[in-house]
């Protein structure tokens, strides 16, 4: 049930949201929370606190727009598994819309915004 | 995330484990946490921008990441309420909830009946807090390495004399053992004293410490401004205290030539603030300087051949090669010691081959430390024990509330609370109080640190270094901790062993349900007073001791007395006419100011002298027996108080050199015959003299008199008058018809006027002097005798506490005493009779324990027993009269029941 209405319209994803899930499909198979953090700094310029990330995430994969696995433990990590993400056909789409809000708003505006 | 080549090994703490598992399921608490590890252990190498202000603290930044999870995600889960967002896999909320619950609960309590909260935050505070600045000295003295490079191999290298005393090292000895020992890495001499220095317009007798040209490698000294002088060459180096104060932090004074004792020399370097060597001081027979205190100033050491007899002596610190332990090194210094040197000037070998004197190869920090391990330990212990009682009484007070509030928790059980939610209920109330009460603690041991440190510097090596650094606050947190579940656990196990039904049923006042809590109450109080029977004993016997060692004999009034030091420098006082002439003149002014009694000098405890008497055969050295000289003046024994007892006193105008001896020695010496007309060898006369002239006449004894060190039993001593004798130095002293320091500026200033180059020190009225010598055991008093103080308060409140208890909970039968007849007087007389039973159990296992511990602390002691009866009785009496007036008044209170009261109650 949940799921035939969730193909119906993908949700609009906003601010961190967006950002994470862009991140995510940066990494592609190797997106876990860590890396997606260093993808979002190096690429914004911007301070981005871990927990924020990690909570992001989780709420993405109960809105279903992405799904997580564990990996296997690597020594580094004292053992430990890392827990990957990936962005699920609804995620992309959720992407596509939110950019799509984007994009048509911004056209016009590039001489104001001076992004051209 | 890139990985680095040189990750490092970086290990979770549980604690972050714990944290992150408040609100994540197993697998995902374990991805976060290999994400936190992975980020440390990367990034620690990698330069990283952020984490780098952490990247000594891998580990505590992992924890406090994980708090930052476990805060963010606990927020989120409460406020997303967009989402939906609450998964069912996750066991945290509800734990979480309780928990803030369960501390805003006990929180509650806290404000309600805020008395209670503050007695125990109080108690603990107390407890932890001595603990915890006790520590604070043991870890700076005992623990804490010393703050030379490669500490554990330093070593004090020193040869024992014939009194199995460390003797000095002679120069040559040392240049043979840095010349070719080679189980010795760096050897470094030195030589602590008493030197005049002239600093432009002052002169100031300063701590010298002349040091060889190892010494700055082997300290790993930095230096702030210049450096080390040259090897072999001249020079002085100064601490940044002393270059503040005297030459006000002048950085042009490198290289700027400076006098000390008469002779030029020039400043090579300034140490930085926070450089502080620590250094045995040598023999005391060789220096007139005490021990202890800060160096001044360092002078380059530089060893010339030897000319003549003379011969330089050194104290010998030395870092070992690796590995080579302190008996190889002791066998080769030992063999290079004994081997025939090239022949010229200077003494060979002091001893010969039949009579090897031992060498001593000794940790360097063992050495320093001396005798204060002992009592550190002793202290350490005892504050303990303190700790002891006021985990048994916080256990006790928590035990009167868990009764109080046992229909509380009956409803709440009732109400479908489990046993092990009534539980935590418990260990959360201990919990907030044990932090309040390690908070309190902190905050006692810093200001009591910082006090132990300004009162008595001097009482312990190293003391001045205390500090309160993460060891100690380790200990304070293992205090708090171990405290808390010791007082928060017994109320807990009374709560279990309470049968709930029952409490609901009988109204909380069935005998049989409070019985056991009654019980395990008398025995947590009679171990209280066990306790405080130990500490009260200790204490008694450190202020038996003391009272032994300050009770002064009549006429000697050492808080009237004033004094002074000198130290004669410069090659004007090679002469000795010019010394004669100098303290001629000292005298002659002091006699003549006003407040001035009685004037003197003496140079109390100049050396020892062996003594031979005419007419007996030579002895060999240590066969021989021997007196402490001092050379003194006439007015010598008015000033001090010295009481003749046979004979005559000394002169200012002896024709011939004659001594006085005290008693101790008339007995050591002279048994059972009279000791004035005999004559001893004089000191200070060349070997080849006629006998006629090498020896002096016995013209009088006086009373023994501890005007030096109280600490010690009076040494034999002998006086003669200063004219006849040679010294580098002496003391002033003076009797003053009022407080010795209302005088003592005026006298200073009047004084130093004779030769203003030679600057009068340690001016200290000789109460002061003496309170000094004894210092270390002050210390050790001051401590017992606050501890036994607070246990003494401790075991009132825990009386008072368990007696107002008992009462309370038979209200109901008083009142029927009360109404079949019972005379209130009876009433008390149970009550208290009831208490005592418990105090007198509690005294007697106290006194065995004491039997069985105070021997440790014999050497503390002065011409008291460890076992002393009267101490024992006196501590004994003493908490049987506290516990007795802390239980007298709920006694009276409870003969005061109304009887129709008691019986309409409840």
């Amino acid at each position: 049930m949940a799921s035939s209405k969730r193909s119906e319209a993908p949700p609009v994803v906003r601010d961190l949201e967006f950002i994470v899930l862009l991140a995510a499909l940066h990494l592609g198979d190797e997106a876990y929370p860590a890396a997606i953090r260093d993808v979002i700094e190096e690429r914004t310029h911007k301070r981005v606190s871990r927990p924020a990330v990690f909570i992001t995430l989780e709420r993405l994969e109960t809105k279903g727009l992405v799904s997580s696995r564990y990996g296997d433990p690597t020594p580094v990590r004292g053992g430990r598994a890392k827990r990957f993400f990936r962005v699920e056909p609804r995620g992309l789409a959720a992407a596509r819309a939110s950019l799509d809000i984007v994009t048509s708003l911004t056209s016009g505006l590039e001489a104001i915004l001076g992004t051209r | 995330m890139t990985m680095s080549n040189h990750e490092r090994n970086v290990d979770a703490p549980w604690l972050a484990g714990w944290l992150l598992r408040w609100v994540l399921s197993k697998e995902a608490a374990e991805a976060v946490l290999g994400d936190l590890v992975e980020e440390a252990a990367t990034s620690a190498t990698s330069a990283d921008r952020r984490v780098s202000s952490w990247s000594s603290w891998p580990r505590l930044w992992i924890v406090w990441q994980a708090l930052l999870h476990l805060i963010a995600i606990r927020s989120a889960r409460r406020y997303d309420t967009s989402s939906r967002y609450e998964p069912s896999w996750s066991p945290g909320p509800r734990r979480f909830d309780q928990f803030v619950q369960d501390t805003r609960y006990a929180l509650r309590l806290c404000v309600r009946a805020p008395m209670f909260a503050v007695v125990v935050v109080i108690t603990l505070g107390l407890g932890i807090g001595l603990n915890t600045a006790v520590f604070s000295v043991v870890n700076a003295v005992l623990v804490r390495p010393l703050a030379y490079p490669h500490p554990e191999r330093l070593v004090w290298i020193a040869p024992a004399n014939a009194r199995g005393r460390d003797d000095v090292v002679m120069a040559p000895d040392f240049e043979a053992w840095r010349d070719r020992a080679t189980t010795v890495e760096r050897l470094a001499g030195y030589m602590t004293g008493s030197e005049a220095i002239d600093v432009g317009d002052d002169v100031v007798q300063a701590r010298v410490a002349a040091v060889t040209d190892g010494f700055w490698e082997m300290t790993g000294a930095t230096f702030a401004l210049g450096g080390p002088p040259a090897a072999g060459q001249e020079g002085v180096v100064l601490p940044h205290a002393f270059f503040e104060r005297w030459f006000r932090a002048r950085t042009s004074v490198i290289g700027q030539p400076v006098t000390i004792n008469g002779q030029q020399t020039v400043i090579a370097g300034v140490l930085p603030a926070d450089f502080r060597p620590q250094l045995v001081a040598s023999p005391a027979f060789v220096t007139t300087v005490s021990a202890g205190g800060d160096i001044d100033v360092y002078r380059a050491n530089v060893i010339r051949p030897p000319e003549g007899p003379a011969v330089q002596i050194m104290s010998v610190m030395g870092r070992l090669k690796p590995g080579v332990s302190l008996e190889r090194a002791r066998a080769e210094l030992e063999s290079l010691r004994q081997q025939p040197r090239a022949p010229g000037p200077g003494p060979g070998p002091r001893m010969g081959p039949g009579k090897p004197s031992r060498l001593r190869v000794v940790p360097y920090a063992d050495k320093l430390i001396g005798d204060a391990r002992r009592p550190l330990l002793i202290v350490q212990a005892a504050v303990a024990l303190v700790l002891l009682i006021v985990c048994v009484n916080t256990a006790n007070l928590l035990l009167v509330r868990g009764w109080a509030r046992q229909r509380e928790i009956a409803i709440r059980t009732a109400l479908g609370a489990g046993r092990g939610r009534v539980l935590r209920q418990f260990f959360v109330e201990s919990l907030i109080l044990g932090i309040a009460g390690c908070a309190a603690g902190l905050l006692v041991a810093w200001g009591l640190t910082a006090a132990l440190v300004r009162l008595l510097p001097m009482a312990v090596p190293r003391l001045a270094e205390t500090t309160i650094d993460v060891r100690v606050l380790l200990f304070a947190l293992g205090a708090c901790v171990v405290t808390t579940v010791v007082f928060a656990s017994v109320p807990a196990i009374a709560q279990w062993k309470n049968n709930i039904s029952n409490t609901l049923k009988e109204a909380a006042r069935s005998a049989s349900s409070s019985a056991w809590s009654v019980r395990v109450r008398s025995v947590l109080v009679a171990l209280e007073i066990a306790f405080t029977v130990v500490l009260l004993v200790a204490a008694g016997l450190m202020v038996k001791s003391f009272w032994h060692m300050t009770a002064y004999p009549p006429g000697f009034a050492p808080d009237r007395v004033l004094t002074m030091r000198v130290q004669f420098s410069g090659p004007r006082y090679e002469d000795p006419r010019n010394q004669q002439a100098y303290i001629d003149e000292l005298i002659r002014r002091a006699a003549a100011a006003p407040g001035v009694e009685a004037a003197g000098v003496g140079s109390n405890g100049g050396g020892f002298m062996l003594l031979t008497i005419e007419g007996e055969p030579d002895r060999p050295p240590d066969q021989k027996k021997r007196g402490v000289l001092s050379s003194v003046s006439e007015g010598y024994a008015a000033a001090l108080g010295l009481r003749l007892v046979k004979g005559r006193w000394l002169t200012d105008r002896e024709p011939l050199p004659v001594f006085v001896i005290n008693e101790t020695l008339a007995h050591q010496a002279f048994p059972g015959v009279d000791p004035i007309g005999k004559r001893l060898r004089l000191p200070f006369v060349n070997p080849s003299a006629p006998a006629s002239e090498s020896f002096g006449e016995i013209v009088g004894v006086v009373a023994d008199l501890r005007y030096s060190k109280l600490g010690t039993a009076t040494e034999p001593e002998l006086f003669m008058d200063y004219a006849h004798a040679r010294m580098g130095g002496t003391t002033l002293t003076l009797r003053t018809t009022a407080d010795p320091m209302s005088v003592a500026p005026s006298l200073r200033t009047l004084l130093s006027t004779v030769d203003r180059t030679l600057p009068l020190f340690d001016v200290k009225p000789l109460d002061a002097v003496l309170a000094d010598s004894i210092a270390p055991r002050r210390l050790t008093l001051l401590l017992l005798g606050t501890f036994a103080a607070a246990a003494l308060l401790l075991v009132i409140v825990g009386i008072y506490g368990l007696v107002s208890y008992a009462v309370a909970q038979r209200t109901q039968e008083i009142g029927v005493r009360i109404a079949l007849g019972a005379t209130r007087g009876r009433v008390v007389m149970m009550v208290v009779t009831q208490s005592m039973a418990i105090t007198i159990g509690g005294i007697a296992l106290g006194l065995a324990s004491a039997i069985l511990s105070t021997h440790l602390m014999t050497a503390l002691l002065y011409d008291v027993t460890p076992t002393d009866a009267a101490t024992f009785v006196v501590a004994a009496i003493t908490i049987f009269g506290t516990a007795f007036a802390a239980c007298v008044a709920p006694a009276v209170k409870a003969s005061l029941v109304d009887p129709l009261v008691a019986l309409r109650y409840e």
